[in-house]
């Protein structure tokens, strides 16, 4: 047997390109099953539809159309936005070249992080059908359309153009239109396409959405917000939350001439007293270049940095772009048939020098099943999270809290089971997943603190609405009693004195009223909340029960047979969304309104 | 009605129903108290005498059980006494409608007079007799009222046979020509149903098991030892007790209870000797204090035949 000598093998050690490497690891984008790689496809042009829209501060509306193509297995998937559209330059790095975009250099809330998505599905799409990606785009009313195709050089993670050419007539003014086909399987129910694009519609109120599936059947979700949300705001990175190989990196490339005006001007937080301070504890020349400072160097002024004794106040959180409140329970009550929506948005927090923030919203009752374990719908940066929910940081830190405390039944260790549905979204700058397919959070305590006690908040509510429904619901029935006898009662005595007594009726039925006062107020105020402290609660909203399902608005009808065939100017017509406002609890009754027997006094 | 004799307020002292009065004008009375309260806007309420063990004490004076003063409220706006509430006034109510009309009934037709359903179509004034009955003894302690006069009875049990002749409603009866089954002893033994013509007992006996005062009947036990053989088949009722009582006091004759030795024979005995706790207020009118028990002595078969059993183990009746 031949020795093999280092030059034998050198030979055989070659570069490996990026794409080549997802190529075989495609699991690790979200394409490890047939059924996944449809949902993730969908999932990854949907987040750019709508990223790309805020940026540009257009109200989305997205169609998402699937159809089977031939050959088995196979689907075509086409995601149409109005969004700014694509400068055709552009076009063929973001569908044909992994780890391009615009987001993993700046530490800003968005859908979208590390530039993988879309191209790793057109990818997909190629290694199993050997198809490139279709893209039409239209960057604006006095640009032209135009059209190309797509395809990926796997060996050199190089996109190639084919067919480039202008389309006279494009249907919107403005807009991209992705068309993929891929090896996939569809299937209806939990983690599907419907289910992400109906969590997709709840936590973005403001997208308008449109959607058929391979069977030709379409659902629409109209916006029930007419407003953009505020456009984060991009921040330098936090001293607390980089690792020592980024900070020898900044310090080569940065622009800045000495390392104090590095120090406080490449990251947040940091003045220039301090970073004057933080380089003297280093046993740096405040003046030195950047770039001149030795690793052993580095490694001290890392070391200064995250000294327990240096103090470094925590990033701004202007940054984030919550929901919000109202939005939540919009996104919620268009959702989701229930009887009881609670929302609460905690203040923003750090991990690891990345501020982060978290909402929550309850959904109870109503529509849901009772007898099922509760739904947890996870969301990062508004983006439906739909695999790996048990190492989810966010499933875990729903376990934790303790439900039996809000009247909800829940075995050791396991999510509450009830008709209930917990809705969290974590919203950050950098947002750790726990993979690249970003399906599960990473378990950080402060985001699992975080998370628990906005869930207790709303929990708490939930628990006092549920008592107090059931409170009232027993007063309820102790009035029918009541009045039911009154009237043997009534009759007895008016046999026996051989009179009508119709003023000894009216008295016992007062009384009757006065003794159940809690089940009048329920009565008078059906679709108010129950309760003083609910009552004043803006994160509250309660539905009631009995009412007619709210009328699916018109505009949402027309949306979808215009956004099936020629969808309007400025992408289509702008749906007329159930108005939030309107599900606002009626005024609180006055104490004169409320008590019935107080009003028979002053009669 | 037994009431409260420690410091009524002038509200409960208006409440209380005057003894004087007739059953009727009781009813009519408890009628109006329940308006005047709801005009007050007060929740109308019954004070009840509780016929509960707390509130009985054994007289050992009189050697009898009597009751105490304890009432107990029952109101409408309470849920768990509402209904209990609506159902005395459904008494009152039939009873009334009894003594307007000079009828009187069995106090199992008395529930089917009051029992219907309710508005809501679910539930029923009364679902059995057994909710019924206690609610008219309630209101027989409450207005002070026996049953008789308000014309209710309960359902005839117990038979009689020996030699008594009586007034029956009318009928002279001559209970040593009863046959085999005996005179039946109706609900109410009044004075003005019931009266004493003649006898020429030694004594009474009164005997738990319906079959073994018809094998005594048979055997003539009666004839050869000059006796009134009377059984309450079991707990003797009240017209049992009562007729019992107006024999030991008009006729002048001991009474001797036969009983099983067990415990219900022991308690049977009791009641008759001392009264019961439900019927408290008419001990003084039922219970004979002076009844010795004839118990026969246990046996080690349990399952010897009565006939061969009592004929043969029966002691002789002792003068106490």
């Amino acid at each position: 047997m031949t020795r093999v000598t280092a030059e034998t093998l050198s030979r055989r050690q070659r570069e490996i390109s990026v794409s080549e490497f997802f190529a075989k690891n495609r699991h690790l984008l979200g394409f490890d099953s047939l059924r996944k790689a449809l949902l993730t496809t969908v999932k990854e042009a949907v987040d750019n539809s709508l990223d790309a829209c805020e940026e540009a501060g257009i109200l989305p509306e997205i169609w998402v159309e699937l159809e089977a193509a031939k050959g088995t297995n196979r689907y075509l998937v086409r995601i149409t936005d109005n969004g700014p559209g694509i400068v055709p330059e552009q076009a063929p790095k973001i569908f044909g070249q992994l780890l391009y975009g615009s987001k993993f250099h700046s530490l800003k809330q968005s859908r979208g992080q590390q530039g993988i998505g879309i191209s790793a599905a057109a990818m997909y799409g190629q290694l199993t059908t050997g198809k490139p990606v279709s893209v039409e785009s239209r960057t604006g009313r006095r640009s032209k359309a135009y059209a190309m195709q797509v395809m990926i050089d796997t060996n050199t993670n190089k996109p190639k153009a084919i067919g480039r050419r202008d389309l006279p007539d494009w249907h919107l003014d403005h807009g991209t239109l992705v068309e993929l086909e891929l090896e996939a399987k569809y299937l209806k129910g939990r983690q599907s396409v419907e289910e992400f694009l109906h969590q997709v519609a709840v936590a973005n109120p403001h997208a308008t959405l449109h959607y058929r599936s391979p069977n030709g059947e379409t659902e629409s979700w109209a916006r029930t917000v007419e407003q953009n949300p505020t456009a984060p705001q991009e921040i330098k990175p936090h001293p607390h939350g980089v690792e020592l190989g980024v900070l020898m990196k900044m310090l080569q490339s940065t622009r800045h001439k000495t390392v104090t005006q590095f120090l406080s001007r490449d990251f947040s937080r940091i003045s220039p007293q301090l970073a004057g301070g933080l380089a003297k504890r280093a046993g740096i020349n405040p003046k030195a270049r950047p770039n001149t400072v030795a690793r052993q160097t580095v490694d001290a002024l890392y070391k200064a940095i995250n000294d327990k004794k240096t103090r470094i106040r925590p990033p701004s959180t202007d940054c984030l772009s919550p929901i919000g409140v109202q939005e939540l329970l919009a996104g919620l009550t268009r959702g989701v048939r229930a009887e009881f929506y609670g929302v609460e948005t905690r203040r923003p927090a750090v991990y690891r020098g990345n501020p982060f923030q978290v909402e929550v919203g309850l959904a109870w009752g109503g529509d849901l099943a009772g007898d099922e374990l509760a739904k947890v719908l996870r969301f990062a940066n508004r983006v439906p999270l739909q695999y790996y929910a048990g190492s989810c940081c966010i499933t875990k830190a729903v376990m934790d809290v303790s439900w039996r405390n809000y009247g909800l039944t829940q075995s050791r260790g396991a999510l509450p089971s009830g008709p209930l549905i917990v809705l969290v979204h974590l919203a950050s700058v950098w947002v750790p997943f726990s993979s690249e397919s970003k399906v599960a959070v990473a378990d950080y305590d402060e985001i699992r603190k975080e998370i628990k006690l906005a869930v207790q908040t709303c929990g708490r509510r939930l628990g006092q609405y549920v008592k107090r429904k059931a409170r009232a619901k027993s007063e309820a029935r102790r009035r029918e009693v009541f009045n039911l006898y009154i009237e043997e009662v009534v009759n007895s005595v008016e046999a026996i004195t051989g009179k009508e007594q119709k003023l000894f009726r009216d008295r016992l039925l007062a009384i009757s009223r006065r003794k159940t006062e809690l089940a009048g107020m329920l009565e008078e105020a059906k679709g108010a909340t129950a309760g003083d402290d609910l009552e004043a609660c803006e994160n509250v909203l309660v539905v009631d029960p009995d009412a007619e399902p709210p009328a699916a608005p018109p505009a949402a009808a027309e949306a979808v047979a215009e956004g099936e065939d020629a969808p309007g100017e400025e992408g289509g017509p702008a749906a007329e969304g159930v108005d939030s406002p309107e599900h606002l609890p009626p005024p609180i009754p006055t104490e004169a309104e409320r008590d019935p027997a107080a009003q028979l006094e002053l009669v | 009605m037994a009431s409260r004799e420690e410091a009524a307020t002038p509200e409960e002292e208006r409440l209380r129903i005057p003894a004087r009065l007739d059953a009727k004008a009781k009813i009519e009375h408890l009628a109006k108290k329940t308006i005047a309260m709801a005009r007050r806007e007060v929740d109308p309420y019954v004070d009840i005498p509780s016929r509960t063990l707390s509130n009985v004490t054994f007289s050992k004076r009189k050697k009898i059980i009597e009751m105490g003063d304890a009432t107990q409220r029952r109101s409408l706006f309470n849920l768990n006494q509402a209904r209990k509430y609506m159902q005395t006034l459904l008494v009152a109510r039939g009873c009334t409608q009894l003594l307007d009309e000079q009828k009187t009934t069995s106090i199992r037709d008395l529930y089917y007079m009051t029992k219907h359903t309710l508005a809501d179509g679910k539930e029923n004034t009364f679902e059995g007799q057994e909710e019924s009955d206690p609610i008219i003894e309630d209101l027989e302690v409450t207005l002070g009222s026996l049953r008789e006069e308000l014309h209710l009875f309960a359902a005839k049990r117990g038979s009689v046979v020996g030699p008594l002749t009586l007034v029956d409603a009318g009928d002279v009866i001559d209970l040593s020509r009863m046959g085999s089954g005996g005179w039946s002893v109706p609900g109410i033994v009044e004075p003005d149903t019931i009266r004493f013509v003649g006898h020429g007992a030694k004594f009474i006996l009164l005997v738990e098991k319906e079959a073994v005062w018809a094998r005594l009947n048979e055997d003539k036990f009666w004839k050869r030892h000059n006796c009134i053989l009377v059984t309450g088949q079991g707990q003797p009722p009240r017209g049992v007790r009562r007729l019992l009582f107006r024999m030991v006091h008009e006729l002048k004759l001991p009474l001797y209870v036969f009983v099983d030795n067990d415990p219900w024979g022991y308690y049977i005995h009791s009641v008759v000797k001392q009264g019961s706790i439900g019927l408290a207020f008419e001990s003084k009118r039922m219970a004979v204090p002076k009844a010795p028990a004839s118990i026969p002595p246990p046996t080690t078969s349990p399952k010897t035949s009565a006939s061969a059993s009592t004929t043969r183990t029966a002691p002789a009746p002792r003068k106490s």
